[in-house]
């Protein structure tokens, strides 16, 4: 019965032309529908498809950074003073992290460093998208192994990678010479010095050789790009650039002498305080008057370099600054600033001889005490009245009397500028221009110094007692350690100064080849005649002798040694003790200074720690039985 | 029926379309699962769906041959089946994902709640055209949201919120097509207003939650998808870094980073859509959507030329079921409908959805093959010889 069954259900589909009606409003619904689809996925695709593609890639795409290792640097022997280790850093790849704010505040808590100098690090590299961001440099093995079972789970982005760290195979040693490394900083970052080739959260030298000799040091960084799957696994490589190690960097420094040289500046601090005096630093300089090369330096209060790897608190960072700590940051020998005292006499006499104010036979009666003549009202004391004494024994037994009347003349001859002049000649009041930052230039007082800084109408006059007193290294003069080293070496070397450096040498890390030398340079020959030149040296042999003012310190030691030693008064303060020495008299191979701030006399002290160095400096001509006279030293000194 | 008239009346345009979309499917599978190293073999997944397609294909043969009529005649029976099934889950299931949804039959997990969606739309159908004709009374309504509400709730409780949410669009698509009051409608509209007020806002307050945390935070991250880059957004986020970095033509198969490097979450079911925008570009989806709006285009004509309500009804309903999961999951993986766990009919991976859709494209042949008897003057004579 086809027909009951196709009329009845036409008759009823008939019935109900809403069904058909509604049908067809679905199917317009389905084209709206997949209008809506279409549309949004065109907006997606076509429209900001450049933007997904480029999150895609930030996804997928990482960039590990391998970080060159810097050039490591070795003394004249080759012996290593600073080296790398392999360390571990954390990186951050900030793309990576589901939940950054949450993520940071945990890594925070496990690496030991705050949530704000992590995002601080992550901000300094916003720009490099696809760069993992190093965070912490050498950790514990306690927290990689705390980050590697949670990474990526709970630490996504997360990673821990090999991160070349500076060690100090001499520990504590030429601290201050070799300097540390840190992270720079946004202002460094725009200096001059650091445009070529640097980047943010690069390590640089922050002080000493690491400073001075970045350019070489410094390595060029290498890096692979990687692809990584979702939970960070590295995929492939895409491409890589190796890491060149930065270049080695030969310093003059001989790391036996500086050992010695510490050693001895350790004891001549030791006995002061044995005597009293509270000595709470120093510094001493050990260097090749002939070629300007520097063997050692040392100061005290030192510090242990290694606490700058891997970033050191603020905590510790303000211990080191703390000047109640002494500031051992501070290299004392380049940066500390005194009167040279007694020192500083044989530029009075070079003053005096060539400028005519003295003849080497003229004599002047030492009783004590003097006065401006006119004046018995200031009265200066000496620290022994000597009687008659001519200029080699002035200088043999530190006469200040005689040298008040040197400066004297010079104020009483309208002369304000000649002891000036050859302060300056010699080296003071301007860096020596060792290859080191932050030396300072000490002091050359003068009556336009005066003018300048003086406060009052008598203060800005230069006055009798300015020039006596700079005579004898005292008053408004100060000299660094290093210029007082490069006054001695130039009597040491005839005249002759040569430029002071640190750096000896460049050498490729691989092929071991010379790449740069640093040659002796002639700074400047002082203008002073060889008989005035003879006789200083002659003088100072004698000071170094017993029955000088410094006693018997050197007594019978070979070679023989020439030497001054100074004793700086320092208003509130108890005496500075200096003694600058070289040896072998005949032909000096090097020059000794010692500085000890409040060491009492300098013979007291800084005698004694000079010649702990060279005895160091010449073991085997020391004849074993003058050691033994080393610290009786009893007799009135002075300087 | 003889097999040449049978083949005289198949639509051979709505055919083409699925076999073409079930192709699609094994290929973008096999792209996005083909690296995975946990896998036997890099063909593992798309040999199971291959299976799946199979004895989907065979069913949809059965389907069409069956005269569909008969279910109505069944329907209780397929009901209360139905129902059977979904409990039996709550006993012996298998737990994945957060539900518990499978039975394991062995070599294969059955998922009653992807049977569910096609068995409810023969049932309902079933329900409402035995009804009076014309009979448009709010009891109708009320008894047809009752019948197919109490499987919902069983779905939900799995939990299975997608399923869920498909039933309910299929019965309120039934209704439509049935002719039900637009009255009607807007009470149905308020009570769920007010019933997602309650559930979202005022029964939590009391302690109770009917949806589970991840539930709600994927069922409202789509609205802000950067306040939580990192939980339910990144999902939503990594699919719409795929798709959009596919551009016009794709990265190429094999070739999507967000797919091969695992950016992109459960790549092979719910966000494969987002492997193909990635892989093949918007001309590959627009390829897809094609496809689609071709069998919806056949399914809404089967449903206008059907010789009987209940056959409009069942075309309907299927039509109803593929474009809510077609717009629901690609709205999904684009970012303008919410995470709701909704597979992509015959392009995610899952044999018993492709079983169910396979099925349900019989369905509507068999509907095709018999309202087009009516105008077969060959057939007619047959009948009458007979």
């Amino acid at each position: 019965m086809p027909s009951v069954l196709s009329n009845s259900r036409s008759k009823k589909n008939r019935q109900l032309p809403s069904v058909a009606l509604r049908a067809g409003l679905m199917g317009v619904g389905a084209l709206l529908l997949f209008g809506i689809l279409i549309f949004r996925i065109w907006f997606l695709q076509v429209i900001s498809g450049n933007e997904y593609t480029a999150m895609a890639e930030n996804n997928r795409v990482r960039f590990v950074p391998e970080e060159a290792p810097r050039g490591i640097i070795v003394d004249r022997n080759q012996q290593p003073l600073v080296e790398n280790r392999a360390g571990l850093a954390v990186t951050v790849f900030p793309p990576a992290m589901k939940n950054p704010q949450q993520e940071i505040a945990a890594l925070s808590q496990v690496i030991q460093v705050s949530p704000e100098d992590i995002q601080k690090q992550l901000d300094a590299h916003k720009n490099d998208t696809y760069t993992s961001v190093v965070v912490k440099k050498d950790i514990t093995p306690e927290m990689k192994s705390y980050l590697i079972e949670r990474t990526p789970l709970y630490f996504p982005g997360v990673d821990i990678k090999k991160y070349p760290l500076r060690s100090y195979p001499q520990g504590s040693e030429a601290a201050h010479v070799l300097g540390h490394v840190g992270q720079i900083d946004e202002k460094e970052l725009k200096e001059p010095r650091y445009q070529d080739g640097y980047k943010a959260g690069d390590e640089i030298g922050q002080d000493g050789a690491e400073y001075q000799f970045d350019y070489w040091l410094k390595g060029v960084d290498g890096g692979q790009q990687v692809e990584v799957d979702a939970s960070g696994k590295p995929k492939q490589e895409l491409s890589s650039v190796m890491a060149q190690p930065g270049k080695n960097v030969v310093l003059t420094i001989d790391s036996r002498i500086q050992k010695a040289t510490e050693d001895a500046l350790r004891y001549g601090i030791d006995l002061a305080r044995s005597k009293h005096y509270p000595a709470n630093a120093g510094s001493a300089i050990v260097m090749d008057p002939k070629t300007g090369e520097v063997l050692a330096m040392a100061s005290m209060p030192n510090y242990d370099p290694s606490v700058w790897v891997g970033g050191m608190s603020t905590a510790q960072y303000q211990q080191l600054t703390d000047p109640a700590a002494g500031d051992p940051l501070l290299n004392r020998a380049i940066q500390g600033q005194y009167p040279p005292g007694s020192t500083f006499k044989v530029i009075s006499t070079f003053a005096g001889l060539q400028e005519g104010m003295i003849t080497p036979s003229e004599t002047v009666n030492s009783t004590g005490t003097w006065h401006v003549p006119g004046d018995p009202t200031v009265v200066f004391h000496d620290w022994s009245a000597l009687g008659i004494v001519d200029l080699h024994r002035a200088i043999v037994m530190s006469c200040d009397t005689y040298f008040y009347e040197v400066g004297y003349r010079f104020y009483n001859n309208n002369n304000n500028q000649g002891l000036q002049k050859w302060a300056r000649l010699m080296g003071l009041g301007s860096p020596t221009g060792i290859d080191l930052p932050g030396e300072a230039k000490g002091r050359v007082p003068d009556p336009q110094w005066k003018q300048q800084v003086g406060q009052t109408a008598i203060d800005k006059m230069w006055l009798p007692g300015n020039s006596v007193n700079m005579a004898i290294g005292q008053g408004d003069v100060l000299a660094t350690p290093m210029q007082m080293a490069m006054v001695y070496s130039a009597i040491a070397n005839n005249g002759r100064i040569m430029k002071p450096h640190i750096g000896l040498r460049v050498t490729d890390p691989v092929t071991n080849e010379t790449i740069k030398e640093w040659q002796p340079e002639v700074e400047s020959d002082l203008p002073i005649s060889p008989d005035n030149m003879r006789l200083v040296q002659q003088a100072l042999i004698g000071a170094a002798q017993p029955g000088s003012a410094i006693g018997s310190v050197f007594a019978g030691f070979q070679p023989v040694i020439a030497g001054k030693s100074g004793t700086a008064q320092v208003a509130g303060k108890a005496d500075y003790a200096w003694y600058a020495a070289y040896a072998p008299a005949n032909d000096p191979k090097y020059v000794v200074v010692v500085q000890i701030e409040q060491g009492g006399g300098g013979s007291t002290s800084a005698a004694p720690a000079v010649k702990k160095i060279m005895e160091a400096l010449f073991p085997q001509a020391q004849p074993p039985a003058a050691t033994g006279t080393t610290t009786t030293t009893t007799a009135p000194t002075g300087g | 029926m003889e097999i040449r008239t049978y083949l005289r009346h198949f639509d051979y345009g709505l055919l083409a379309a699925v076999l073409g979309l079930v192709v699609y499917g094994l290929v973008v599978i096999y792209s996005a699962t083909h690296s995975d190293p946990n896998l036997p073999s890099p063909y593992y997944y798309v040999k199971m769906q291959g299976i799946a397609a199979i004895i989907g294909a065979v069913l949809m043969a059965v389907a069409t041959f069956v005269d569909f009529r008969g279910f109505r005649a069944y329907r209780n029976y397929m009901y209360a089946g139905i129902l059977g099934l979904i409990l039996i889950v709550f006993f012996i299931g298998t737990t994945a994902m957060g539900g518990q949804r499978w039975i394991s039959l062995g070599y294969f997990n059955l998922q009653p709640s992807e049977l569910a969606k096609v068995v409810m739309i023969l049932v309902v159908a079933g329900f409402l055209a035995d009804r009076q004709r014309g009979d448009l009374e709010a009891q109708t309504t009320m008894m047809t949201l009752g019948l197919a509400a109490l499987p919902a709730v069983l779905v939900f409780l799995q939990p299975d919120f997608g399923t869920t949410l498909v039933l309910v669009a299929v019965t309120l698509a039934l209704l439509f097509v049935y002719g039900t009051r637009w009255l009607h409608f807007a009470a149905i509209g308020a009570a769920f207003g007010a019933a997602v007020v309650m559930v979202m806002e005022v029964l939590p307050l009391a302690g109770i939650h009917l949806l589970k945390q991840y539930q709600v935070d994927r069922l409202l991250v789509f609205l802000h998808p950067d306040q939580d880059p990192g939980g339910s957004g990144y999902h939503l986020l990594q699919s719409k870094i795929a798709i959009g970095s596919g551009l016009l033509t794709g990265t190429g198969l094999f070739n999507g980073t967000q797919t091969q490097l695992n950016f992109l979450p459960e790549h092979h079911t719910d966000f494969i859509f987002s492997v193909l925008g990635e892989e093949l570009g918007f001309v590959g989806a627009a390829l897809l959507l094609a496809l689609y709006l071709l069998v919806i285009w056949r399914g809404v004509r089967i449903a206008i030329i059907s010789e009987s309500l209940f056959g409009s009804l069942v075309a309907g309903g299927i039509v109803a079921m593929l474009l809510f999961q077609i717009f629901v999951n690609i709205g999904m993986t684009i970012g303008i409908m919410p995470i709701t766990g909704i597979p992509l009919p015959f392009l995610s991976y899952g044999g018993s959805s492709m079983v169910s859709n396979l099925v349900a494209i019989g369905l509507l042949e068999s509907i095709h093959v018999r309202s087009r008897l009516i105008g077969d003057r060959r057939y007619r004579r047959a009948q009458a010889a007979a």
